[in-house]
């Protein structure tokens, strides 16, 4: 019995293992599929980074989002910073969201359609810093 | 039934490497938090700056004009050089010194400081010329440096002079800084108290028997305290680049306003008898 279940077991590795190889040989891969996907939707986040004094700090950024959909439909813009949706849109294609955020880690925008789980698209705002931690104790009085 | 004896020790297996690797990583994490802490202290920043710079002092004429700017600091080992050129309450030049000790919110140091600028006064008055050259007072001392949240206090003792042609010189001064942070933008308020002592205050602003003049006449200068602070607001613009602004004004002991020198210089166009200083800038942060 456990020899049969094995057996097959292998069959369906080897199918996959062959069904990839193929793919790979004709331009097609599960990454070019995601593209694809990525190519129907468009999201755009500005500006990409928030600069703070010191590295830990909490940056301020107004954030501008626009999105844009092949296909009319119920999307919500989510970000990391919260579970739920910045903003959800009914029967639309395209959107667009302003919001003054502060944070002290990447911030990560997702389009997803409404009551679905699954990303269609994500943006990454990036934190960044003049001075890091450690600069902090090497300075014996601020000099900056 | 005759393999499931078989699978665990397996899954025991696994799971005990699962825990050592885990324990083994945490263990790792903690020692290279340990070595970062301690070679954090290597290190160091170096910020160039050029702006508009506006000084009104007793010992210069009036500065107004775009000016290049420059603070920085290096650490390797416990020895360290500090510069501080400009757009810092702390207009030090050049300084080393050795970090001795350190705890979570105290850094202690021995350096050099420089104690008291040169000074090169030469007034000619009806027959006779007052004439006075001095050179830097280079001193040597203990520095603690206290960090709490955006708080740092500062106290220093010079009490050895490296470089001067007097004796009994000493120097000590109190600082105290806070900063706010407001959306991106610092704000940063400090105060301190620079003490100098008798000698040294005789030595740059007394004036003899024998040097006196009809309306310089002789004076003998006290130990006396100067009083500096400074306001400044600095906005992050890259990671790189900061622009900064500052205001800092110093009110001098009474000993030095006192000075028949001080008092006439003081009086002088482009002269003022207190240091007012100004500037708007952007730095390069490397």
């Amino acid at each position: 019995m456990n020899y049969f279940i094995k057996q097959a077991f292998l069959y369906k590795l080897m199918t996959c293992l062959v069904l990839l190889i193929l793919g790979a040989s004709i331009g097609y891969s599960p990454l070019s599929f995601a593209k694809e996907v990525q190519a129907k939707y468009s999201l755009i986040i500005e500006p990409d980074q928030c600069v703070a004094m010191r590295q830990g700090q909490l940056c301020y950024v107004d954030v501008k989002m626009s999105w844009r959909a092949e296909q009319a439909g119920n999307y919500c813009l989510f970000s990391s910073l919260q579970p739920n949706a910045l903003r959800c849109w009914s029967n639309e294609q395209s959107g667009k969201f302003q919001q003054e955020l502060s944070a002290d880690e990447n911030i990560v925008f997702s389009l997803k359609k409404e009551g679905l789980s699954s990303d269609l698209i994500t943006k990454e705002l990036a934190m960044a810093w003049v001075y890091n931690k450690n600069t902090r104790k090497n300075v014996s009085w601020r000099m900056f | 039934m005759i393999k499931t004896p078989q699978h665990i020790p397996l899954s025991l297996l696994i799971s005990l490497s699962a825990i050592t690797s885990t324990y083994s990583n945490a263990e790792e994490v903690l020692i290279k938090e340990e070595v970062a802490t301690e070679e954090s202290r290597n290190g160091g920043f170096l910020k160039l700056g050029y702006g508009y710079k506006f000084e009104q002092s007793p010992y210069e004429n009036e500065v107004n004009h775009f000016s290049m700017f420059l603070n920085g600091r290096y650490q390797w080992n416990g020895l360290f050089v500090e510069a501080a050129y400009g757009a810092n309450e702390r207009n030090e030049g050049l300084n080393i010194g050795y970090n001795f000790y350190n705890t979570d919110n105290w850094n202690f140091d021995v350096n050099t400081i420089n104690a008291h600028g040169e000074i090169h006064a030469e007034i000619r008055d009806q027959e006779k010329i007052l004439s006075q050259h001095f050179d830097n007072t280079d001193m040597i001392g203990l520095r603690a440096t206290g960090n709490f949240d955006q708080t740092t206090v500062q106290f220093m003792l010079a009490p050895y002079a490296i470089s001067s042609d007097y004796d009994n010189a000493f120097y000590a001064s109190m600082w105290l800084g806070k900063s706010w942070q407001v959306k991106n933008w610092e704000l940063h308020g400090s105060i301190g108290l620079e003490y100098r002592s008798e000698a040294m205050l005789d030595h740059y602003y007394g004036i003899s028997a024998e040097e006196a003049t009809e309306h310089f006449g002789p004076y003998e200068a006290d130990a006396g305290i100067d009083v500096t602070t400074q306001v400044s607001a600095s906005y992050p613009i890259t990671s790189n680049i900061l622009f900064e602004t500052y205001v800092k004004y110093t009110d001098f002991s009474n000993s030095i306003s006192d000075s028949p020198v001080m008092q006439f210089v003081g009086g002088l166009d482009d002269r003022a008898k207190a240091r007012t200083e100004f500037g708007v800038l952007v730095n390069y942060v490397f």
